[in-house]
């Protein structure tokens, strides 16, 4: 309860516990970040964020769908029950 | 074709076996597709006896089972010298590459036929895309030809024709409230989801590997070996870089001469990120939430390929500019009534760019130009209807016509 859902591909739900949904509190997604590297290890911020604090080019997350890139990026704000996607930034058209 | 094919990342550089895992476990980048180059003996006889569509180039192609190819005679479209419109525009050695003859009209008939057939090899028992337009009609054309479920994701307000005409091929068109960027999001989850073979998602890696042989055919009709510039419209940004992949490819091989060729990128304005970072000088893009262009198939403001096309462009020596829509308009009529060849709104992004790049003086008029044209206008022809003239109406009678025939 008051939890913010995450949501993971599958191919990554080995890095998440087995998981591809996972449940954590954050009042941002920086935060949200540090909670996930607290709980699975720290190797998965490295893959979150570069070198300058930045969320990667290669990565999309989305809070109850809108893209984070357009919402302040990791200082996003997060409410309880808020859903979280995370994907590979892939190409279409 | 036994050739042997890894992925690799993009990014890291960390390989894998071939599967249909399409992003890097350890840093989310994009996998490609590497052959053994040195197994790859290509030589002008034997295209000879090949045939004349995109599986000519299949040791180059990652399908390891040639009975798994879906195959709608797709690729192998004209290079046409076009010198009334090099004239036209002041270039003396141009050449259109005439990607509106596929099979459902677009140059996506070649990635989507890779990415389905390789759907196929790993036995998936569905397909979709999400998609601008064109992918839409291709990779249900090649779901009907394999027999498999479609499932097709597109955002609203999409050209009439594009939909109409992709309906035709029985998928399932899902149309989703908001702009491509949602429907690409939509379609990645129900990939993941559902275990869809998404084509331009979870097949991507072996999708661009189609586009990339529009590169091998531009050689191939110059006699293996480069043009001085080509111009690419761009979207997501894959295109471009699956072209230059096809190049680098050829030259590893031995095929072509060192690459000496440029590559520049062509936007409609209102969806021009890539251009806004080469202009700036930027090493990221800056995506665009609200894509404004009349180039619906390019409108894609946050291009998954986007960072990847701008690097080569750099490396290419290449140029990015952009364009408004009356100069699509205006280049799409200039390409009909001079070459008789009718594009939808993004080959009149390429060729309008091109115009702009040789009036400023950044393209010399002796330099052997190639202009991609990737769709055809009867795909979009809201963007030109209204911008051409009526038809004369007349009586059914000789003296009618007098005052418009010209003696």
């Amino acid at each position: 309860m008051n939890e913010i859902i995450v949501t993971v591909p599958s191919l990554l739900a080995s890095t998440f516990g087995g998981n591809k949904e996972i449940k954590v509190s954050a009042k941002n997604l920086r935060m949200l970040i540090d909670e996930l590297a607290k709980k699975f290890g720290n190797n998965v911020k490295e893959r979150f964020i570069d070198s300058e604090g930045k969320l990667r080019p290669v990565i999309n997350i989305y809070v109850n769908g809108k893209n984070v890139r357009f919402s302040g990026e990791l200082e996003t704000a997060l409410n309880p029950n808020d859903k979280v996607t995370i994907l590979p930034a892939v190409a279409g058209g | 074709m036994g050739g042997t094919r890894i992925l690799q990342c993009r990014e890291c550089g960390k390989e894998y076996p071939i599967s249909n895992n399409y992003f890097c476990e350890d840093c989310f980048g994009p996998l490609d597709v590497l052959y053994n180059y040195d197994e790859i003996k290509w030589n002008q006889n034997i295209f000879k006896e090949r045939p004349k569509n995109l599986w000519r180039y299949l040791d180059l192609l990652p399908i390891s089972n040639p009975k798994h190819i879906v195959n709608i005679e797709a690729g192998f479209t004209p290079l046409i010298k076009a010198d009334n419109l090099g004239k036209e525009i002041g270039l003396k050695n141009f050449y259109i590459k005439n990607d509106t003859v596929n099979p459902t009209f677009s140059f996506k008939d070649r990635p989507a036929g890779v990415g389905i057939s390789m759907a196929v090899e790993f036995g998936l028992k569905s397909v979709g895309c999400a998609s601008t337009g064109n992918l839409a009609a291709a990779t249900a054309a090649y779901a009907a030809k394999a027999g498999l479920p479609c499932y097709v994701f597109i955002p609203q307000g999409l050209e009439n024709e594009k939909v109409a005409q992709a309906l035709a091929y029985g998928p399932h068109i899902i149309e989703v409230e908001g702009n491509y960027d949602a429907a690409n999001r939509l379609a990645a989850q129900a990939a993941d989801t559902y275990n869809i073979g998404v084509v331009n998602i979870n097949l991507r890696t072996y999708y661009v590997e189609g586009s990339k042989t529009l590169g091998y055919e531009i050689a191939e009709q110059l006699n293996w070996s480069l043009p001085d510039h080509v111009i690419v419209p761009v979207g997501s940004g894959a295109l471009l870089h699956a072209l230059c992949k096809g190049f680098e490819e050829l030259e590893l091989i031995g095929i072509i001469d060192k690459r000496e060729v440029k590559i520049s990128a062509a936007q409609g304005h209102g969806c021009a990120p890539l251009v806004e970072s080469f202009k700036n000088n930027l090493n990221k893009i800056i995506p665009i939430e609200h894509p404004k262009t009349i180039a619906k198939s390019l409108a894609i403001g946050e291009p998954g390929d986007g960072i990847y096309a701008l690097r080569k462009i750099r490396e290419y020596n290449g140029l990015a500019e952009d364009v408004t829509n009356e100069e699509i308009v205006e280049a799409i009529r200039l390409l009909a009534q001079t070459e008789g060849i009718f594009s939808e709104p993004a080959g009149g992004v390429s060729l309008g760019v091109l115009k702009k790049l040789v009036e400023a003086g950044k393209i010399s008029p002796d330099e052997k130009v190639v202009c991609l044209i990737t769709g055809c206008g009867l795909k979009a022809t809201e963007a030109v209807v209204g911008q051409l003239p009526n038809p004369i109406l007349v009586e059914p009678n000789l003296e009618a016509l007098a005052p418009i025939i010209q003696m």
